[in-house]
């Protein structure tokens, strides 16, 4: 069986890649994805499809009917093909021709940009003027490296093709016979493809930390759902737990006819734990309790506390999608004098008496006294350049009360919380 | 009273959001009767604050804060002259003993510099504040206690910040314990609140971050503002008398700026001698050999003109000034180095005696009054002009050593946020990326300033809406604001300040970025302002021309030109002035005086004076070019705008084209001081915004009012100040510039392949690329010579070649010029004087013989010199061969094949320049130019366009030379490579373009619509075919443009400078 090679290059890099894999496969199983393009064996094809040319035209055709814009060629050498589906690159839908291969300008090949250089000023510009000079002349000048060109422009270039189609999920849809109302009918059926999409992952010694679960319903729209966790786990009922709870918080608004569940692929989690490691709450539980409690008090009021880098009114954000992971912990030497401060969340809305300048008396729904000292005003303002804002603050000692933070915005008077 | 002790200016560099003049302004607004400028480790920024505070009627306190090696920050505040002193020498020190920007003081350097500094315990960033943060307060206070006895005070700071009060509270602790006095202040970085803002960008831009990004970077709040009193008694309420102990410190501080008492150094002088009778003797004695060959009748003024001098010389006390240069300047004789007094020294007799000027200033009606004047307190401005390079470094470092590392430095240059930095750096801390501000940066691509609402205009045509977006907003508004503050203190190009005493005692020095340079921490204007009297050391590729054509021309034509020797009256220099025939000359040669000197048609020396000066911006927006121009055509009648001017403008018809003249009607019309004059001079020279133009031409109205000027004679007189300001020209640097330009003229015409050799090499310099320079020479008839490895030298020589004259067997020796090895691109000048001096063991005789007698050549330089045609071992080897053998003979042969001779390279000596490769095609025509061009940047061979001449002709596109001579109004094309574009600021975005071919040069204007029509084809095409309209000689109105593909030779074209 003779040697043959097609190849694709596509006019733009980086787009239309899923449907070149497509194309491709279409002639041959032995391919390889190139950064711009594909590469494969057509080998063969000669008795079904015809003469090389007739193989690039219907490759072409196969191109054109997926919307692709690209050229082709199709040559006795992997690297021939390659080379000449290079030259019309940024065109669109073009056969190269071999008896073109001469003509060939040396910048495809891949050759030092310095020898380039060089050949450049010596006149050398295509395959065909390099081709005049001996090889033992090129060797001697350029090294024994450079018989990998000198093979090419022979065309006796000696590259293989490297299968190198890498999936990146896997997805599994299961159609209903009747519409379903209640999602929690629907686990079992979940349940099972669950299983199926975890088995294809284990089966490839690998792992999920993301699952997309699509419905479409009964009023002809799609509801998405994205679940994700910060650990990969194939544990089907912990998925289960946290799918039924996180479509519980936000259902869908109308029945389901068909469940779709894409996994995406991950390394798997290393399990291995030292003899005296200390042994902590899995991370499994521990994700399905915040859930729950998200579930309980809303999305937005769960998170870890995270410092806020900005000049903003307040210190800190929660972080909802950062997961306690006991890492927090480290020690870390107390300076002295710390304060602890409670946030009154939200701010206490106060009445407060003001008299010659100086704060005489807060009244607040809880509790009302006297203010027997105070510090302050503090001031701060920031982000003059989008949404400014600016904060007035006094820490205030209330008569037999505590020492509060009394804050003032837009002649509003708020205790922001409580020293401890 | 409540006085600010502790402010910042934008001399802190990156580190506050105003510049000195606006703290002390508004500190005076504020009713402070003084305020402290403390900048970080410089008084860069005190006489600015100084003069600025002494107007508006406040005290000036300056002082500084010192880096400490832990990096916290000390503040010294000078309490008298000798508390000055130290804390320049404290800075000094510093500065000078680690590398630029990592210097810091030790303890020992505080100790050994505390006399007459009292001492602040700083703000947040203060030594104390870090000594209580690492609990060695006390101990630190002590010290500084024990240093700074009865002169170190407690600071306070509040800025309304929570984290404060702990560390005030412990400062008043400590202040209480050791019994020592405490004030308020607001260590303010900005005199405005608004100004919270450009101090984030500051911020930004120090750290390289986006104001988005920098986070807790920025400020809390926009508190570190000038306070009044009452608001900071509101602040220190429990304190009122930190606040009110703050005048009492100011008080204590008895010194100012004033005091500060330059003296230029004295001359060492035997005894029984004064400065005074030196030089006095030592003019005399030079002014006899000066004016040995001219006439009587000026040679009878010279002793009382001197006496006058003289006189004027020793009531200044500033003979030591004048010796000193001389003695610069004799330096410069005794090594050789040619050198020339410019600017008002050339008014002065004594300064041509003493052979520091080369004008004669009698016989040209110098005055000295202008260059100084017992009537008004000027200074003396003295710049030597040097050739650029290892000269003038020599002639710098002469000054270091003679007078003292400590005791000369060269004055500071104020790099300032113009319009293309102010654009980067603000667009970059707003976060636009690389694409954004490429068309940013485009925005400012000529220097322009933004006014009014140019700026969104601008913004508007490159693609973005500033009205919708608040980012844009934010910075356009803050580019106009960040324009004029400092970026960093650079190096002035020449200027040198030289003290009796240590200078480290009057101003702070550091080191410059070059090697063995120290700049004092003021720019010229700074100096100028306390009246430091600086030398100018200024570099200038022609003079280095000038000095190796007068070396060649003595080797090859055994002719001895100086200077001083070149006869003012040749008809020839004339006769090229005259046609513009101006290339390659000194200040001559742009395209405006091209244009202009067929015109103006020079006769004689002063004629050339006027030429110099005239095409400038000042002349120009002025009119008074046109004006001079139709006067001196006859087209106009001379008048002089007034009687009372005619002796002042008589020799320029009518026409003010000098500063000095203009200081004369101020004078004369309206009757202006010294002390005005010397504003008025200021205002005319200075870049800085603060002095006014717009209060001085009121006063000169007022003036001219009083004396009964007529209303429109004021008014021309008022903008003709203004079109000087920047841009006036003194008639002293002019004169001094058209001896250089006479000069250039006379050695080319007469010496020119001497001329041209020194050009190339002192290239670059002046308006044309070297390739221009080549094809020009080559038109005037002088011959090039190959580059060849076994003949060039490293540089450009002369060389004898015996030609035939064409009659008969008539032979006559002819000057051409060899190209130098230092034209190859890429070559080290070591590796080219290597294979210069391994010549001398003989010839070459193969690129194998070349490599093992220079070793350290490398593989390009190798290749560069195969494809500049350097290795064709005569004739034997074409370019393309020799490469193809370099790149055999280049690879390294291995411990085995060491011995042996390259037996693989075959010898150059058979063959000719056939090709001995056969699939190597020897470069012809084109090829051989575009190889000239790309590996040298010039070509001695023919010009590109001859290469489509036929075609051009064919398709009736006219020559360069064809152009000259049309009717107005025709319609003609032309072509050639462009070796100018320019868009002068004064043309009104009329764009000038200058086509080259064979022939010459042909001239097009572009009006700004066609320009913009053809923008892409104009600057993005080296070679272009334009139809223009003929308007007037050598200047066509261009209607379109065409670009020539077939070229890829390159072309090096003068754009928009």
């Amino acid at each position: 069986m003779s040697k043959l090679y097609a190849c694709i290059i596509l006019t733009e890099a980086t787009k239309d890649k899923e449907a070149l894999a497509y194309v491709a496969q279409q002639f041959s199983y032995r391919l390889e994805i190139l950064d711009d393009g594909v590469l494969f064996d057509v080998g063969g094809l000669e008795r079904l499809v015809g003469k090389p040319d007739e193989i690039a035209r219907q490759i072409l055709e196969q191109l054109q009917k997926c919307g692709v814009s690209g050229n082709v060629a199709v040559a006795e050498n992997a690297d021939t093909a390659l080379l000449l589906a290079r030259q019309n690159k940024g065109l669109s839908h073009t056969i190269a021709s071999p008896a073109e291969f001469d003509q060939l300008p040396l910048r495809n090949l891949e050759i030092e940009t310095d020898s380039i250089r060089v050949f450049d000023e010596l006149g050398i510009k295509t395959v065909r003027e390099l081709q005049q000079i001996p090889t033992d002349d090129l060797i001697n000048r350029y090294g024994p490296e450079f018989r990998k060109v000198i093979d090419i422009i022979e065309q006796n270039g000696r590259r293989f093709l490297t299968p190198n189609i890498k999936e990146s999920s896997i997805a599994w849809k299961y159609n209903l016979d009747h519409a379903v109302e209640d999602f929690e009918q629907l686990i079992f059926i979940v349940n099972h493809g669950l299983d199926n999409l975890f088995a294809e992952i284990a089966h490839q010694a690998l792992s999920t930390e993301h699952l997309d679960i699509s419905f479409r319903l009964a009023n002809k729209t799609r509801r998405d759902y994205e679940i994700k966790t910060s650990f990969p786990t194939l544990e089907r009922s912990f998925w289960l737990k946290l799918i039924n709870l996180r479509v519980n918080l936000d259902p869908p608004e109308a029945a389901i006819v068909s469940v779709d569940v894409t996994a995406h692929f991950t390394k798997p989690r290393p399990n291995q734990r030292g003899l005296y490691a200390v042994s902590r709450p899995e991370p499994e539980s521990l994700l399905l309790t915040v859930n729950k409690i998200k579930k309980l008090v809303g999305e937005d009021n769960i998170g870890v506390p995270v410092l806020v880098n900005q000049r903003l009114s307040e210190a800190f954000a929660l972080d909802a999608d950062k997961l306690p992971v006991g890492k927090e912990r480290i020690e870390q030497k107390t300076p002295s004098g710390i304060v602890a401060f409670n946030y009154f969340r939200p701010a206490l809305r106060t009445e407060v008496l003001v008299r010659d300048g100086r704060l005489v008396f807060i009244k607040t729904r809880y509790f009302s006294g006297h203010v027997t000292e105070y510090s302050g005003v503090w001031k701060a303002n920031s982000r003059w350049w989008d949404k400014s804002w600016q904060a007035q603050e006094w820490d205030i000692e209330v008569e037999n009360n505590g020492v509060y933070r009394l804050c003032k915005v837009n002649k509003e008077w708020f205790l922001a919380g409580e020293y401890d | 009273m409540f006085c600010e002790l502790h402010t910042r200016s934008a001399f802190s560099f990156l580190s506050s959001g105003s510049q000195p003049q606006k703290l002390a302004q508004r500190a005076a607004e504020l009713g402070m009767p003084g305020a402290a400028l403390i900048d970080r480790d410089t008084v860069a920024g005190a006489v600015r604050f100084h003069f600025e505070a002494r107007k508006h009627g406040i005290k000036p306190i300056v002082g500084s804060e010192i880096t400490m090696d832990d990096g916290s920050l000390l503040p010294l505040v000078p309490m008298n002259l000798s508390g000055y002193q130290n804390l320049s020498k404290l800075i000094t020190t510093i500065k000078l003993r680690n590398k630029k920007g990592e210097h810091f003081a030790t303890r020992k350097d505080i100790e050994d510099h505390s006399s007459g500094l009292m001492c602040f315990t700083g703000g947040a960033d203060g030594f104390i504040h870090n000594s209580i943060k690492s609990g060695r307060s006390q101990v630190d206070l002590a010290w500084l206690n024990y240093v700074f006895e009865k002169r170190l005070y407690v600071e306070l700071q509040r800025h309304h910040l929570r984290n404060e009060e702990a560390i005030n509270q412990s400062l008043l602790g400590l202040a209480h314990k050791l019994r020592l006095p405490y004030f308020a202040a607001n260590g303010a970085y900005y005199a405005d609140i608004a100004d919270r803002e450009l101090y984030d960008v500051f911020t930004c831009i120090k750290n390289h971050t986006t104001i988005y990004d920098a986070g807790k970077l920025l400020s809390e709040n926009s508190e570190r503002y000038l306070k009044p009193h009452k608001q900071m008694l509101g602040l220190f309420e429990d304190l009122p008398e930190a606040v009110e102990i703050t005048n009492e410190i100011a008080s204590r501080v008895t010194f100012s700026m004033d005091e500060l008492s330059y003296n230029f150094p004295d001359y060492a002088v035997p005894p029984g001698e004064t400065p005074d009778s030196i030089l006095r003797a030592k003019t005399i004695e030079r002014s006899t050999e000066r004016y040995r060959h001219e006439s009587w009748p000026l040679r009878s003024q010279v002793l009382g003109r001197l006496e006058k001098e003289f006189r004027v010389i020793e009531m200044k006390k500033l003979a030591g000034y004048f010796l000193t240069v001389a003695d610069i300047s004799d330096f410069c004789k005794e090594n050789k180095i040619l050198s020339q007094g410019r600017g008002s020294a050339a008014n002065s007799v004594v300064c041509y005696a003493l052979g520091i000027t080369a004008v004669e200033p009698i016989k040209n009606k110098l005055l000295f009054e202008r260059f100084l004047s017992e009537k008004y307190e000027q200074y003396p401005d003295i710049d030597i002009d040097l050739p650029s390079g290892d000269d003038r470094e020599s002639v710098i470092q002469h000054v270091y050593n003679k007078y003292g590392r400590r005791s000369s430095g060269m004055t500071a240059n104020v790099i300032s946020y113009r319009g293309k930095s102010a654009v980067r750096e603000v667009g970059k801390t707003f976060g636009f990326d690389a694409d954004a501000l490429g068309k940013l940066s485009r925005l400012n691509s000529h220097y322009e300033t933004f006014k009014g609402d140019e700026l969104n205009r601008r913004l508007k045509e490159e693609g973005f809406d500033p009205t919708d977006n608040i980012r844009l907003r934010k910075f356009a508004d803050l580019y106009q604001r960040i324009l004029d503050f400092p970026r960093h203190l650079g190096q002035h190009s020449g200027g040198m300040v030289v003290s009796l005493n240590r200078l480290d005692g009057i101003v702070p020095l550091e080191p410059a970025s070059m090697e063995d340079r120290t700049i004092v921490q003021w720019d010229k204007d700074d100096c100028d302002a306390l009246k430091i009297v600086k030398i100018d050391l200024l570099g200038l590729g022609m003079m280095a021309v000038l000095r190796d054509s007068i070396t060649l021309i003595k080797e090859h034509h055994d002719v001895d030109l100086g200077l001083y020797k070149v006869p003012h009256d040749d008809p020839k220099v004339y006769e090229a002035l005259q046609t513009g025939d101006t290339v390659g000359m000194f200040q001559v040669e742009s395209r405006a005086q091209i244009a202009f000197l067929p015109k103006s048609k020079p006769a004689n020396f002063y004629d050339i004076v006027v030429q110099v000066a005239i095409i400038r911006p000042g002349p120009i927006v002025g009119k008074m070019l046109h004006s001079y121009l139709k006067r001196r055509q006859g087209l106009e009648p001379v008048d002089y705008i007034d009687e009372r001017l005619k002796p002042t403008l008589e020799r320029t018809l009518g026409v003010p084209l000098f500063q000095e003249q203009l200081l004369k009607i101020a004078m004369d019309l309206a009757g202006f001081t010294g002390t005005e004059i010397e504003e008025l001079r200021k205002a005319m020279g200075f870049k800085r915004p603060d002095i006014k133009l717009d209060y001085i031409g009121e006063k000169l109205r007022a003036g001219m009012t009083e004396r009964n000027v007529p209303k429109e004679v004021q008014e021309n007189i008022v903008a003709c100040v203004k079109a000087f300001s920047n841009y006036g020209f003194p008639e002293s640097h002019a004169f001094s510039f058209a001896l250089l330009a006479y000069a250039s003229a006379y050695f080319m015409i007469h010496y020119r392949a001497c001329f041209m050799a020194a050009m190339f090499n002192n290239y670059p310099l002046g308006f044309y690329n070297a390739a221009t320079l080549v094809k020009d020479a080559q038109r005037h008839g002088l011959h090039f010579i190959a580059l060849d490895i076994n003949r060039s030298q490293y540089e450009f020589t002369v060389e004898e070649v015996e030609v035939s004259t064409g009659s008969g067997s008539d032979w006559v020796f002819e000057k051409r010029v060899r190209v130098g090895l230092n034209f190859v691109r890429g070559l080290r000048k070591e590796v080219g004087e290597a294979i210069v001096a391994a010549r001398v063991n003989g010839s070459y005789t193969s690129i194998a013989d070349l490599i093992d007698r220079v070793p350290e050549i490398n593989k390009r330089e190798i290749r560069a010199l195969s494809l500049a045609g350097a290795l064709n071992f005569d004739n034997t080897l074409h370019r393309r061969e020799a490469l193809w053998q370099s790149e055999l003979a280049i690879q390294p042969t291995g411990s085995l094949f060491e011995n042996v001779s390259s037996g693989s390279v075959p010898p150059a000596t058979a063959g000719g320049t056939d090709s001995i490769t056969p699939f190597l095609v020897p470069m012809k025509g084109l090829e051989l130019i575009e190889a000239d061009l790309r590996k040298t940047g010039i070509s001695i061979g023919k010009h590109p366009m001859t290469f489509v001449r036929e075609e051009m002709n064919r398709r009736g596109i006219l020559s360069a030379k064809q152009t000259l001579d049309l009717k107005k109004g025709q319609v003609v094309s032309s072509a050639g490579a462009v070796i100018i574009r320019q868009r002068p600021m004064t043309a009104n975005n009329v764009v000038f373009i200058t086509l080259e071919d064979e022939t010459g040069h042909s001239n097009f204007v572009v009006m700004p619509d066609v320009f913009e029509k053809y923008r892409s084809v104009i600057t993005q095409n080296d070679y272009l075919i334009i139809r223009g309209i003929f308007e007037e000689r050598g200047m066509l109105k261009s209607i379109h443009f065409e670009p020539i593909y077939s070229f890829t030779a390159e072309v090096v074209s003068h754009n928009f400078r």
